[in-house]
């Protein structure tokens, strides 16, 4: 398994868990697969941003979608889940951060000897 | 007790610096340099070494307030100045080892200044505690992770 963690796909993951709608979202299919109907009425969410909040989980990797007939169903990613996913998420996010903080010491530097 | 086996993942990260390639080598190398922008700075520090050299050794430990006591012991198996770095580290919390890993960071001129590769392959071991206790739920496992990216 090879993995690339990009900051543009951490500020995807993020993104999606910023919303208290898109948290209700996943709590609601933790307890099972759900279509975008089933999940948008108990959840007092209009179809169309149910749709949006969903297509923003997918992208954010917790959710995964497939579609039979004309029906697509929903479910939590359970990769996003994964200890080992976290623990690795957090690992290269610590590194990124390190890696900022090089950029800023070399800039330092490169200015400190045009002085 | 129950064994629970390693899983393996491996991850590339890759940084452009506006600096050439003998600068961002050299801020691995020198530890006074090292110091400003790695994680040994950080905050509940209580020993810090780095032996920047072939079989040399790097040492970060870090004790929480809570309690707990993080090691981390690395081993530089490879050094070549403005070219590349491979080093094998360990983490552990409170002696229970959670990750071995090794890792190679390679540097190459880039128009910017230098393009950095670092590849890390990691050993996921047994002694994380959300290993031993199962996960109940999504909310739980939700809360893990949002707590644990926040976290840095």
């Amino acid at each position: 398994m090879r993995t690339t963690t990009d900051p543009a796909r951490l500020d995807r993951m993020f993104f999606a868990l910023s919303d208290l709608q898109r948290r209700g979202i996943l709590e609601a299919l933790s307890n099972g697969p759900a279509s975008v109907t089933e999940l948008a009425g108990p959840l007092g969410m209009a179809l169309p941003s149910a749709v949006k909040h969903l297509a923003i989980l997918e992208q954010g990797g917790f959710v995964v979608s497939e579609k039979a007939g004309r029906v697509r169903t929903y479910q939590v990613d359970p990769k996003a889940f994964d200890a080992m996913q976290a623990w690795v998420a957090k690992h290269q996010r610590r590194l990124h951060a390190q890696f900022d903080r090089l950029d800023a010491y070399l800039a330092e530097q490169k200015t400190r000897a045009k002085r | 007790m129950k064994h629970t086996p390693s899983t393996h993942t491996d991850f590339v990260i890759e940084r452009e610096f506006a600096a050439t390639p003998e600068a961002v080598f050299q801020a691995w190398a020198d530890p006074v340099a090292k110091r400003l922008w790695s994680d040994c700075h950080a905050e509940h520090t209580t020993d810090y070494s780095l032996d920047f050299r072939p079989l040399g050794r790097e040492t970060h430990r870090v004790a929480y307030p809570d309690g707990r006591v993080q090691q981390i012991e690395k081993v530089f198996f490879d050094i070549v100045a403005a070219r590349r770095i491979v080093f094998a580290y360990d983490i552990r919390l409170d002696a229970r080892p959670l990750s071995v890993s090794l890792v190679t960071v390679e540097f190459s001129p880039s128009r910017r200044g230098t393009r950095m590769v670092y590849t890390e392959q990691l050993a996921y071991l047994d002694g994380h505690e959300d290993r031993a206790r199962r996960l109940h739920g999504t909310q739980e496992s939700l809360d893990r992770l949002v707590h644990s990216l926040s976290r840095h």
